[in-house]
């Protein structure tokens, strides 16, 4: 299923073909040629380039967290973005964002969102990370409780006793919880 | 199974969204989860995250519910006003109703209604936990009943903690506010969790009690006026939470000639806002403006922003303070009493009428029967109501009404507001007995100086026409003494009246008849040196078939009769026949003959020596002057029942115990039973008198269950070892089962425990 993604990404670089391109190597050897704007979305990307003044633009940075399906989630959702921002500078389209924003997440499974997440806080995309833990938390509301410890991997460290006391206390807070 | 595992600080962004419940229940995910969502830092993290962002708006619902409890409709903040959901407080406070001081953050701060600011609810509604505030900086003051409190909550970003001042203000809260001294203020912070005092400058406020606070830029705003000036001197009073001082903000020149405003704080888009409503005579709005504050703490930046005028005409919405002045009626009658009793007026009639749901003497003023004052009484008995048995010297000589009449006869002195009830009898095997009634005479002997009761007890149907099974059996209560004895009579005769205090030449008279000839009527007399029963003849009064309905009475020292000549709808005439010289029948003489030209319903009796009273109208009584031969109405409106003459006295100083009218008692949460029992009043706080009756204390207490504040009968069962509530709407009228046992301990029980309950509440102001 990445491989779509892969394509709509290629689609689109190819329409600018003078914008300057910076290459980004993701943990299991694969290249991605950014343009620009897109790449510079990517804090850790910014800060490399800014500091390191001796970087040429045939330099590949090397991005070893992050691997080759979250690098595509991550560069379909800031090249959606750097379009939004070309067409409308002033004033994001609300709509259209939240529509692009829910098509985007819906694709993806709780490991790729978690992969995506820990990806995001590595290439510190403040913005994104901000909607992956948004979309997290949605995914995350009103479930079980062992929902919750399969979707963050937690193993339970409560004796029994104990669990069953918290659940004893806090009765009300398990009721009405939606289905797994 | 997974093999991400996201670091920490994603985590705890990914938790902080998430609403509270679900917080709670994954509590119990791991252990490392329960100690980052229960952590202080996460906390704030969350409020922060949540605060301005899916709040709703809360409405204190006043409806009342099934159970009693207000509950709480959380509406949602779109405009359209959703119900979210409604919740009822899970708790209860003294008064069984509660008032909002503030809500920020999620966090609810609540009093109770009638005892504001005393006792302090924090509680958080989403995960049901409460803190409950009882102490304060000025414990000496604290309980004081006259003291009431003003009361803001906020939160102060600068260290990160929920405060809450009190401004306690000393004077009575029912009556304008008169500053006795200055108020005192103090702070609470929930990160300390402890008040501490702060100054305040002296002598100079007083903050509106109902007035809702608001809280601009971390500040508490009040509406205040200054003591020390006239009316009109107003202000806003400010508390910041952050540097714990007061100050003061000056208020617009919002006022126009010929109006009534009505002042309250708002918040308009984060600005200080005034509220001024207009209300014309009728309590209808008139006009609302509002004046905003451009910029904070400049009173030149005040503008009138807005001037909302209705439509129609809106109803002054009904405001606490309209209930609360329902609600201190009773306080505010004895305080009227007090000052009467210091005035040290001559004699005054007392008369006695019903008015709904209410035991009530009314004094008038004797000689132009004026409306003096008004006596509630402050106890209850079986029945609905009380009767009249008798006045003598101002000891009021009260039993229970109908079928329970002399049962139980409680002395009252309204003047000193001593009591003393009389439960025992001589003959306490046939006392209790259906069927049985009584008759009381009440009077006092000159000779023993003391106080005497007189009790027939018949055995006969109260309901039928008395037929004599067997000799009545009368004793004898001597105050005094404090005890009934028995005395031997043959009987042979029926007293029609129910009560006599008719004493002339040291005797009891009742007019009676005798049960071997119905129509033999005489004067039963009881005299009081040797305790034995005699007859007077009476005279020939009788007029030809014609009924007659006599009564017996006093006529400058001397015995009279008033014997009114009835036809079918009431008496034609009255006659007032004089026994010139006591115990010879020849002196009777026909001493007035009134007629009156509209039809007299009965004769009230004789007030004053000289004057008859008469009612001729069921809403208007006739005063007419024996001397000076001239009638005048009595500008009495209310339906008058008996009547009696009433002075001031000590009587029973000694003897009664205290009813404590004007002391309100404060039972505060409950009272203790000896050393190991506490028994909790469920909502009742203040009782204000006490009675014991078949095993149960009762007492009045002011009750706010209900919405109408009235007062209800709060009952201590003794064998139970429990409060309870009469839930009869009125003040009277308990119905209980009799029990025998434990009576006679249970009254003794109930004086300690009305000594207890006094201990109690003098512990509570020393604490």
């Amino acid at each position: 299923m990445s491989s779509s993604i892969a394509s709509s990404s290629s689609s689109s670089s190819s329409s600018s073909k003078k914008e300057k391109k910076i290459s980004l190597k993701t943990s299991d050897g694969e290249v991605f040629e950014v343009e620009e704007p897109v790449a510079m979305q990517l804090e850790i990307v910014r800060s490399f380039f800014a500091d390191n003044e001796d970087v040429t633009e045939q330099t590949v940075m090397p991005l070893p967290n992050v691997s080759t399906a979250a690098m595509h989630g991550i560069l379909e959702y800031c090249r959606a973005h750097e379009e939004f921002r070309r067409r409308m500078p002033e004033a994001a389209p609300e709509e259209e964002v939240r529509a692009f924003e829910a098509g985007y997440v819906d694709r993806k499974s709780n490991e790729e969102l978690k992969e995506m997440i820990l990806a995001a806080n590595y290439l510190n995309i403040s913005k994104l990370l901000d909607f992956l833990t948004g979309v997290a938390a949605k995914r995350i509301e009103n479930k079980s409780v062992e929902y919750v410890r399969a979707f963050f991997g937690v193993e339970n460290d409560f004796t029994p006793e104990e669990e069953a006391n918290l659940r004893r206390e806090y009765e009300w807070a398990f009721e009405g919880v939606d289905e797994d | 199974m997974s093999s991400i595992h996201l670091p920490i600080e994603i985590l705890y962004d990914i938790l902080g969204r998430l609403p509270v419940k679900d917080l709670i229940r994954y509590m119990s995910v791991c252990k490392s989860w329960r100690d980052l969502i229960t952590h202080p830092n996460f906390i704030s993290t969350h409020m922060n995250l949540h605060r301005n962002t899916d709040g709703y708006v809360l409405f204190h619902n006043l409806v009342i519910r099934g159970d009693g409890l207000k509950c709480y409709s959380c509406l949602s903040r779109d405009k359209n006003y959703v119900e979210h959901s409604s919740f009822d407080i899970p708790f209860s406070c003294q008064s069984g109703d509660f008032q909002l001081v503030g809500s920020v953050n999620g966090l609810l701060c609540l009093s109770d209604s009638q005892y504001f600011g005393r006792t302090i609810y924090l509680w958080n509604p989403s995960i049901w936990k409460l803190k409950v505030l009882r102490s304060s900086c000025f414990n000496h003051n604290y309980c004081d009943i006259g003291n009431f409190s003003a009361v803001g909550f906020g939160f102060d970003h600068h260290h990160n903690d929920f405060k809450i001042v009190r401004i306690m203000s000393f004077g009575d809260f029912c009556q304008p506010y008169v500053e006795k001294e200055p108020p005192r203020a103090e702070v609470y912070s929930l990160a300390r969790n402890s008040w501490r005092r702060i100054g305040i400058k002296a002598g100079c406020i007083a903050i509106d009690k109902f007035a809702k606070a608001v809280v601009v830029r971390g500040t508490i705003h009040w509406f205040a006026s200054r003591t020390k000036e006239a009316s009109g001197s107003n202000f806003i009073l400010t508390f910041d939470f952050g540097s714990e001082e007061f100050r003061e903000i000056m208020l617009p020149r919002y006022h126009y000639d010929g109006g009534r405003p009505e002042v309250s704080l708002r918040v308009l888009r984060e600005s200080l806002a005034l509220v001024v409503g207009w209300y014309n005579n009728y309590e209808l709005v008139e006009c609302w403006d509002v004046w905003v504050m451009g910029e904070y703490g400049m009173a030149e930046s005040w503008t009138k922003r807005y001037s909302i005028v209705p439509e129609e005409r809106c109803l002054r919405r009904y405001t606490f303070r309209e209930e609360k002045k329902e609600c201190i009626r009773a306080p505010t009658k004895k305080v009227a009493l007090k000052g009467e009793r210091q005035r040290r007026l001559p004699v005054q009639d007392l008369m006695r009428y019903r008015c709904i749901g209410g035991n009530i003497f009314s004094l008038f003023n004797k000689n132009n029967y004026a409306l003096h004052s008004i006596l509630e009484v402050p106890f209850s008995c079986e029945t609905v109501d009380f009767r009249l048995a008798g006045c003598v010297d101002g000891l009021l000589c009260l039993t229970d009404s109908c079928h329970l009449f002399g049962r139980t006869i409680y002395l009252w002195n309204p003047s000193i507001w001593k009591l003393k009830v009389l439960r025992d009898s001589c003959f306490a095997r046939q006392y209790r007995e259906v069927g049985n009634f009584f008759v009381i005479g009440f009077g006092f002997h000159h000779q023993t100086n003391d106080y005497k009761i007189v009790r027939i007890m018949y055995f006969g149907n109260h309901f039928c026409q008395y037929v004599e099974k067997q000799p009545p059996k009368v004793e004898v209560y001597s105050l005094a003494r404090n005890s009934w004895r028995s005395i031997g009579t043959n009987g042979g005769w029926y007293t029609r009246d129910k009560s006599s205090t008719v004493v002339v030449n040291g005797a009891l008279h009742w007019f009676a008849s005798k049960t071997a000839d119905a129509s033999a009527d005489f004067v039963l007399k009881f005299d009081f040196s040797v305790e034995e029963f005699g007859e007077i003849l009476l005279p020939n009064y009788h007029c030809d078939g014609k009924s007659f309905r006599v009564s017996v009475t006093v006529l400058k020292e001397s015995l009279a009769l008033i014997v009114c000549c009835l036809n079918g709808y009431g008496s034609e005439h009255c006659d007032i026949w004089v026994m010139r010289e006591y115990g010879v029948t020849d002196s009777w003489t026909k001493q007035y003959s009134v007629v009156t030209e509209e039809i007299c319903y009965r004769c009230l009796g004789i007030v004053n020596n000289n004057v008859l009273l008469l009612d001729c109208n069921r809403n208007e009584f006739l005063s007419y002057d024996l001397e000076k031969l001239q009638v005048k109405p009595i500008g009495v409106k209310e339906y008058l029942g008996d009547f009696t003459y009433f002075t001031e006295s000590l009587v029973l100083y000694n003897e009664g115990f205290s009813v404590t009218p004007r002391k309100y008692l404060l039972v505060e949460g409950g009272i203790h039973l000896g050393k190991r029992k506490r028994s909790v009043i469920p909502s009742a706080a203040y009782l204000f008198s006490a009675l014991v009756v078949n095993g149960a204390v009762h007492w009045l207490g002011y009750t706010t269950g209900e919405s109408s504040n009235i007062a209800l009968p709060v009952t201590f069962d003794f064998d139970y070892e429990k409060f309870g509530e009469t839930n009869i709407g009125s003040r009277e009228g308990f119905g209980f089962t009799l029990r025998r046992k434990k009576r006679r301990s249970a009254v003794l029980a109930a004086e300690q425990l009305i000594m207890e309950a006094e201990i109690i509440q003098f512990k509570g102001m020393a604490r």
